[in-house]
């Protein structure tokens, strides 16, 4: 006997019924989604059964990228390494006058009866995954609960803080940048100690200063890094320089804007900062 | 050359559609990137005669999916694919009848639906992912590439599921 699938039927098993029950089930799903942690179960247990496909996805990609490392280019390989040692050395000196700062700081705090924040934890990722679409900048990272990633930790790259998690699954994570237009970031001036937020625009190259008064001792070149309020972000990491500054925006508010210190599109590793 | 008398399973479809989404693209081609999942459960539909059986867990599973890899919330995704495919089951007589223009019509506007749905959605839970216009070019990019897949397909000379087939099947 063959049904007849072509007209609305609502009898149990037909297509509409079908249809009715799944909708609601995914709706209710929804909801459950929104309300908390109830859905939270399923989402990591699809979450570990996708791990295989990502593995073997990122198996070949790697693949594809060792074979393009071992043909790249003899000079342009020989000026990066020059570079980079230039770089190390650089790095090194500084280094060298870290650890006294760093004494003399702690030092200092005893001094003056201060919490120190303890030494920072860290967790080397990779990302597998972008989306940055104006309205949404995340990327998902290659590590997870079971590489004891946590929620609202600190994800650094090498030109600066990239931004924070926001959902950890078993195996790999869900960053929100700080370039996301939901996002926004405590920050402190280098040279000023002038206290700000920094919002992100969507675009994948600057942040919004929004609450700076036109008198405001602000100057194009100024480096900020996160000022730890709020407990998030650990206080010191750099952020961005300003790019803009216009005191002649109409409202109170000057209009300012911080680039920052690295290009997106050529981040692949991070590191965690657990908090 | 693939026989004429082969159907392919509709899991091989919904690993190639998994895989592909998940792979990475660089971020300037991100707009170019169809939704790989859509567009190969559309293609499954003619080209896999076991779908029939298991079009609604295909499309709840790789809307579950499509959740877990956008971090969109959970059920989303899966409603769009549910919807897809009742709109699949209850137009199959239109669709099995189309030349083939009508046929990438009507696939298209099933693609701008799913858009729609999402966008709804996303209004409702109070996020915007994605505004109107990059939905579309996602919903254009989609139908193109289902277009391609779908003549690729007929030279390479797999079985197509009829009417016909699916009724008897049923």
């Amino acid at each position: 006997m063959t049904r007849k699938f072509s007209t609305f039927n609502f009898s149990i098993g037909s297509v509409s019924t079908k249809f009715i029950l799944l909708t609601v089930v995914s709706i209710l799903m929804i909801y459950l989604d929104q309300q908390g942690e109830a859905a939270r179960g399923l989402r990591e247990k699809a979450s570990l059964s996708l791990y295989p496909i990502y593995s073997t996805l990122m198996f070949f990609v790697d693949g594809i990228q060792h074979i393009d490392d071992y043909f790249y280019d003899r000079t342009r390989m020989i000026e990066e390494i020059e570079t980079l040692n230039q770089q190390a050395l650089i790095d090194s000196v500084r280094l060298q006058t870290l650890e006294y700062t760093r004494e003399q700081n702690s030092r200092l705090s005893e001094l003056l009866n201060l919490t120190l924040f303890p030494d920072d934890d860290y967790t080397a990722a990779r990302i597998v995954d972008a989306s940055l679409n104006p309205y949404e900048h995340r990327v998902m990272i290659d590590a997870g609960a079971t590489s004891g990633v946590q929620e609202s930790a600190m994800v650094v790259t090498q030109g600066g803080v990239l931004g924070q998690i926001m959902r950890v699954q078993p195996l790999n994570s869900l960053a929100i940048l700080l370039t996301d237009p939901d996002h926004a970031l405590p920050l402190i001036s280098l040279r000023t100690s002038y206290r700000t937020i920094a919002f992100g625009m969507g675009n994948n190259v600057e942040l919004v200063l929004p609450f700076i008064t036109p008198e405001t001792d602000i100057r194009i070149g100024d480096e900020f890094v996160t000022s730890g309020l709020g407990g998030v972000f650990h206080p010191g990491y750099f952020v961005g320089r300003i790019s803009f500054f216009s005191d002649r925006s109409e409202g109170s508010f000057a209009e300012v804007r911080l680039e920052i210190g690295y290009k997106m599109n050529e981040v692949n590793e991070v590191l965690i900062i657990q908090n | 050359m693939a026989s004429k008398n082969k159907s392919i399973h509709p899991i091989l479809f919904f690993s190639a559609g998994i895989f592909l989404q998940i792979l990475p693209v660089r971020i300037d081609l991100i707009f170019f990137q169809p939704r790989w999942v859509l567009v190969l459960f559309l293609l499954s539909y003619f080209y896999s005669l076991n779908l029939y059986r298991f079009i609604y867990l295909y499309a709840f599973v790789s809307g579950l999916f499509l959740d877990v890899i956008y971090g969109s919330p959970l059920g989303q995704h899966i409603f769009g694919m549910i919807l897809i495919a009742f709109l699949l089951l209850k137009s199959h007589r239109m669709i099995g009848q189309a030349p083939l223009i009508q046929l990438v019509i009507i696939l298209a506007s099933f693609m701008l639906i799913f858009e729609l749905a999402m966008l709804v959605i996303d209004g409702f839970v109070g996020i915007l992912n994605l505004e109107i216009k990059d939905r579309f070019i996602l919903a254009i990019t989609s139908c193109f590439w289902w277009f391609g897949l779908y003549l690729t397909f007929s030279q390479l000379n797999y079985k197509k599921v009829t009417n016909a087939s699916r009724e008897s099947f049923r």
